[in-house]
């Protein structure tokens, strides 16, 4: 008989190839038990170092029990992928060490979230990370935002309806963020400004009304282009991205209409802000972009030397020096023509930026499609703008899409940089939390959360751009098959 | 286009009227964005223009050059020039971009005259810039273009300066360099480090192993999506949480001297160049006499073996003996003239590193790494997979497959995008004005503050970071091209 060395076979024959017919539910299970089981041995180790009475659990032999089945269900998960985690020696020790390091660090997260942080300094102040300080001590003026989350309701509905996917892979997700909003409105320890409970009726009634905006617009899109024509659903994005372009100057206007009343862009602040900012130097950045590239890569001179000048110098500073030259610079040299508030000078410096960054993208996309192209539509009779903008950049945004979403997700980033210049975004609010006496110190809850803002649409950003490059054919799967 | 084209198309309008009324409409529809466009770059050249001519009169810009030939620029004059000028500016562009629409001209002519479009569209807007620039130039002190103030002392102090010392009243030159030095130290140390953590994780992401492969992803995609910013602010809080207070620092043997206020370690002076050169002619000399013991092959005998050994631990017992006569440590002593008041105690000797060096290694290591480690992988994804397979079939070791047959060849796609990170990685140190760790751009801060000149020392900031960017690229240029050289 063949001599067993490796620890899977031995396993084998102790477990007699014991193989679950559903694994994936079986290793979600386990992991999920694996969990529960941590968390309630350092739950019971929290309420023993708490409370200094006899309670039934009062022994550290409890939660150690359960840190042992936590252990097992690792360990499940572990035997189920045991032909890969423990074919060979090596593969074991390696297994063993990532599990330790799973392990302990699931041991800090979970009793740093749900034990040792006071999560109050985020709910407290949740209106100043959202909106920034102005619109903390001025609350009636959050009323401006409202009709913005209308508009961005019905576009979040439309441009899910029109994909053309099942419905619960939306609504599931949807249902449970409109349900946490819900709470997340009614639910209130204490409001700013006062001891007394606020009246939330109305804002319940809003938010109630905008999911029934979205949930009406996804069923109503998702029933109509369900079974329409591509060409359909193509002009209906268009729409759509004119429609986001429209409710982005309407927010504008409603927050601060032209006239006395109105809330001032310095006065702007939070996360929206944040959104502000990234979404307007996206879209300015873009055309900035595909200005320079076109510039750079033309033969006439008083084009391409301003451009490849302007790209070159851009980039070669960080964004921070940018940024301070917008601050200190920038208004002495507007002042007589354009009196500029720090944000519409930061919108200019970030869209500069990361125009440039984006025309050096682009021209390798432009310089990647065929020149038959272009000679094909000269030859059709197309002028030399109507051949640059409807023949080639559209084939050149294809080509560098994961580039450009990659991109936008840096300057998403980025905007967390501009409390530097003085403003209230996310960024700063956290860093500027800590220092209220009630929550003295309290860093790692407020960075945190404001990080894994920032990390979620990033995050989100990402899957989007893997999303895009699997529908354009762009990824090349397999690791390398082609020579 | 000539006269009689006009002359005609003015008796078809005689003898139908209606002409015009859907010609004009049809002109309109079919140029609206041009028009609009026009309409806005009216607006903006009208501004333009009328702060370029208040800039041009008497007073602006001393005595002008036009003063000999017109007596003022007077208000009425500037009104009427600057409701004029933007409609005759406006008009020029319009027709000009019109007829390079239409496509009337050949391409050589439709080159020359776009860029005498584009020339002329853009003439207000750089007037208006040429002359606020030399309005700015004399009134205003950040836009003065001299360094005499480099020269001054710099007034302010530095929380880390290490290796170097500096004075109140050291100039504000000397300062910039410990800056930029700063810098240097965390770039050229962080790329290191991130270059062998993001190959190893790189690496581990494409592990068979399902719970590496996990776990480096989770890595990767964690710190990848975070801001840099957030980071380095977390770990520079989370390190003055972790490390102990300055009346409780952990000293390990009186040598290392461990607060959130400062890190203490020993400093190695040298004592005798004499012996420290000595110390390395014996490694040399290792070198030469293997070399000379080798030229027949290498002799892998047992009594070979021990001989080798023995020259091994012969040849570093010098060197070691060499390198202790050389240099002495010195170790670092804690003064406490007032025990209780912990604020007045100092160190005597020994090397300081400040807490926002560390902070700023861990966060730009980090965020450099999960770089370096999504190219890594990519570049190891693209390779053919008859490379790896051949290399099984030659019965290699994992570890020999990575070394001998895949780093060397991803190693050719790898070069190019590692170079983008590290200039990446160079630009993000300017991050540590946000942690008060003092290099080149912290100190350009506060000198602009302190001296007021920001442009020359925007300047100078800007051809640092061209200049290092250079460097940057100019190794790696090299690196590319030892690596590109060999033919496969």
């Amino acid at each position: 008989m063949k001599k067993q060395t490796s620890l899977a076979d031995k396993m084998s024959v102790w477990f007699s190839n014991y193989e679950p017919t559903q694994k994936l539910l079986h290793v979600r299970a386990a992991l999920f038990l694996g969990f529960i089981f941590l968390y309630t041995a350092l739950a019971i180790e929290k309420a023993r170092s708490w409370f200094s009475l006899d309670l039934p659990f009062d022994s550290p032999l409890i939660a150690n029990i359960f840190v042992l089945f936590s252990i097992i269900s690792f360990f499940y998960v572990g035997y189920i992928y045991r032909d890969n985690l423990f074919s060979s020696n090596v593969n074991v020790l390696t297994t063993l060490i990532c599990f330790y390091f799973i392990f302990k660090f699931l041991e800090g997260t979970i009793s740093f979230i749900f034990f040792s942080a006071n999560w109050e300094v985020i709910w407290v102040n949740r209106r100043m990370l959202a909106f920034g300080p102005y619109f903390t001590s001025h609350g009636e003026e959050v009323e401006r935002l409202w009709p913005t989350v209308y508009m961005m309701a019905v576009l979040l509905g439309c441009a899910y309806g029109s994909l053309g996917e099942k419905l619960q892979k939306f609504l599931i997700p949807f249902t449970f963020v409109a349900f946490c909003l819900v709470i997340g409105a009614t639910y209130n320890i204490r409001p700013e400004g006062g001891s007394g409970h606020y009246d939330y009726t109305l804002t319940l009634q809003r938010l109630l009304f905008t999911f029934f905006l979205t949930y009406a617009s996804f069923l109503l899109s998702h029933q109509y282009y369900k079974d329409a024509e591509e060409y359909q659903v193509n002009l209906f994005h268009q729409i759509l991205s004119a429609g986001a372009v429209l409710a982005f100057i309407l927010t504008i206007y409603f927050l601060d209409p032209p006239g006395d009343d109105g809330v001032n862009p310095g006065e702007w602040g939070g996360l929206f802000l944040n959104f502000i900012l990234a979404s307007a130097a996206i879209v300015l950045g873009f055309g900035v972009g595909v200005v320079l590239a076109f510039g750079r890569r033309s033969s006439l001179p008083l084009f391409s030397w301003p451009s490849t000048t302007i790209i070159e110098t851009i980039r070669s500073g960080p964004l921070v020096a940018w940024l301070f030259i917008a601050y200190i610079l920038l208004p002495d040299v507007l002042m007589p023509v354009w009196d500029a508030d720090r944000v519409s000078r930061t919108i200019l410096i970030l869209s500069l930026f990361s125009g440039c960054y984006l025309a050096e993208i682009l021209r390798g996309g432009l310089q990647a499609v065929p020149a038959g192209q272009k000679e094909a539509a000269l030859s059709l009779g197309l002028t030399t703008t109507q051949v640059n903008m409807l023949i080639i950049l559209p084939q050149a945004v294809r080509i560098t899409m994961p580039a450009i979403v990659s991109n936008m997700i840096g300057l998403w980033k980025d905007t967390s940089l501009i409390h530097l210049l003085g403003i209230h975004d996310a960024f700063q609010v956290a860093k500027v939390l800590p220092a209220q006496w009630e929550f003295v110190g309290l860093y790692p809850e407020a960075l945190l959360f404001v990080g894994m803002v920032f990390w979620i649409i990033s995050f989100y950003l990402s899957k989007i751009s893997q999303r895009i490059e699997k529908s354009l054919g762009l990824k090349n799967e397999g690791g390398g098959e082609m020579t | 286009m000539s006269i009689s084209y006009y002359v005609k198309y003015f008796e078809n309008v005689k003898n139908n009227p209606r002409k015009l009324l859907d010609d004009s409409w049809n002109f309109l529809i079919n140029n609206w964005v041009l028009l609009v466009g026009i309409y806005f770059y009216y607006i903006l050249s009208r501004n333009f223009f009328r702060q370029s001519l208040l800039l041009l009169q008497e007073g602006q810009l001393g005595v002008p050059f036009y003063y000999n030939y017109i007596t003022a620029l007077t208000n009425p004059a500037i009104d009427s020039l600057s409701f004029w000028l933007p409609i005759l500016f406006s008009g020029l562009v319009f027709t000009g971009i019109y007829y390079l629409n239409i496509g009337r001209f050949n391409p050589k002519e439709s080159d020359r005259n776009g860029q005498l479009v584009f020339l002329l569209a853009l003439i207000p807007f750089i007037m208006y810039f040429i002359l606020q620039l030399l309005y700015l130039n004399q009134t205003d002190k950040s836009w003065y273009f001299g360094l005499e103030y480099m020269d001054e002392d710099s007034g302010f102090q530095l929380s880390n300066d290490w290796p170097w010392e500096t004075e109140l009243q050291d100039s504000r030159w000397k300062f910039y360099a410990v800056g930029i030095s700063n810098a240097a130290r965390v770039v050229v140390l962080s790329i290191i480090l991130s270059t062998i953590i993001g190959t190893f994780f790189g690496v581990a992401r494409l592990s068979t192993n399902l719970v590496l492969s996990k776990m480096s992803e989770a890595y990767v995609e964690f710190f990848r999506n975070m801001p840099l910013v957030v980071q380095l602010f977390f770990w520079l809080t989370m390190l003055g949480d972790i490390l102990p207070r300055h009346n409780e620092m952990w000293i390990f043997w009186d040598w290392f001297y461990i607060s959130n206020r400062t890190i203490m370690f020993p400093r190695i002076i040298l004592d005798s160049a004499l012996f420290f050169l000595l110390a390395l002619f014996s490694l040399v000399g290792f070198r030469f006499y293997t070399n000379y013991l080798d030229k027949d092959g290498f002799d892998d005998s047992e009594e070979g073996l021990r001989q080798r050994m023995y020259l091994w631990f012969g040849t570093l017992l010098v060197f070691s003996i060499f390198l202790k006569v050389a240099f002495t440590l010195e170790q670092p002593e804690l003064v406490k003239p007032n025990p209780r008041a912990y604020g007045t105690w100092y160190f005597n000797g020994g090397e300081e590193i400040s807490v926002a060096f560390i902070a700023m290694m861990i966060g730009l290591t980090i965020y450099t790494s999960v770089q370096i480690a999504e190219i890594v992988r990519g570049s190891i994804q693209s390779l053919p997979r008859g490379q790896v397979e051949a290399a099984i079939s030659l019965g290699l070791s994992p570890f020999q497959r990575l070394r001998l047959v895949i780093i060397p060849q991803a190693l050719r796609s790898m070069i190019p995008p590692m170079n983008n990170q590290y200039l990446n990685c160079w630009k993000n140190s300017s991050l540590a004005v946000i942690i008060s760790f003092s290099d080149h751009f912290a100190v350009t801060y506060t000198i602009v503050n302190n001296a007021g000149q920001a442009v020359p020392a925007f300047i100078i900031l800007l051809l640092t970071y061209q200049i290092g960017s250079m460097l940057i690229s100019a190794i790696m240029n090299y690196l590319n091209s030892r690596v590109t050289s060999v033919k496969i």
